[in-house]
């Protein structure tokens, strides 16, 4: 099946490894862009001088509340702190894209990790606590279908 | 010792390079350059010119300790630095640079929200 690079301009690993053929350039190292948009507390789009459209940055290792689970804070925060500004993207070239084919990175600005910011002051979560103190879905969690 | 820092004097300084602190740290001056010097750090990283406004007076003192404490906090990393011959061991030392660093990283992340540049603003002067 032909890859959506419209809606997913990120190759995975793997099809880069396939040869897997961009129209645009892939992005395997540190970078700098602009930062035009703060889609919520853990998601920006960004300006590379290399493309001619903004694409979607996740934040790497930190997980925002949904704006409809209270990230307006956090999303009001990120605007003032990057939103219009120059920041650095580093990429983990063992993990670059996540889920939805978004791009993942650390977010550098003026030297401090926009990421580690956000949860020093309680607006994200590491990725790995995601779930922390959310009421788990029993259904999942005991698999009730499997007795019926 | 003359306090030569606009948020953070002297005093405020001692206090965060703790009691085992070298002699020299203690009594020589050097802290008179490094505040400045951490001080216009402050502005870059916040992008705001705290040292023009706390000059003017223009910082409610119920909010400024925010400024000194975080100018404190770097000063006194640089002051350790210089002279770790007063702490027991080389542990305690980076142990006393370790929080240091964390308070000053939390209080730059803190100032770095427009929202909280606007609270110390508009919250006018002492």
């Amino acid at each position: 099946m032909a890859h959506d690079f419209v809606e997913f301009p990120e190759l995975t690993n793997r099809q880069l490894q396939e040869h897997v053929v961009s129209p645009h350039p892939q992005i395997t190292e540190d970078i700098w862009v602009d930062v035009v948009k703060v889609i919520d507390g853990d998601t920006i789009r960004v300006r590379w001088e290399k493309r001619d459209f903004d694409f979607p940055v996740r934040f790497f290792g930190t997980d925002a509340p949904e704006m409809n689970e209270g990230g307006g804070e956090a999303k009001e925060y990120l605007e003032g702190v990057i939103l219009g500004e120059e920041v650095l993207l580093k990429i983990n070239k063992n993990k670059r894209v996540g889920k939805y084919g978004r791009l993942l990175a650390r977010i550098v600005s003026l030297g401090m990790d926009v990421g580690q910011m956000m949860m020093m002051l309680g607006y994200a979560k590491g990725f790995e606590n995601r779930n922390e103190g959310k009421i788990p879905d029993l259904n999942k969690v005991l698999r009730f279908e499997q007795w019926l | 010792m003359a306090d030569a820092g606009q948020f953070a004097q002297d005093a405020d300084i001692l206090l965060r390079v703790g009691t085992n602190a070298s002699a020299t740290v203690k009594a020589a001056g050097c802290f008179d350059t490094i505040i400045i010097d951490v001080e216009a750090l402050i502005n870059c990283l916040t992008r705001y010119d705290w040292s023009t406004l706390d000059a003017a007076a223009a910082i409610h003192a119920s909010v400024r300790g925010i400024l000194v404490d975080t100018g404190a906090c770097l000063a006194a990393i640089e002051g350790i630095i210089w002279d770790m011959s007063g702490y027991t061991s080389r542990v305690e030392a980076e142990d006393m640079i370790n929080v240091l660093r964390d308070k000053a990283l939390f209080n730059i992340a803190i100032l770095r929200d427009k929202k909280v540049q606007k609270f110390i603003t508009e919250k006018g002067a002492a």
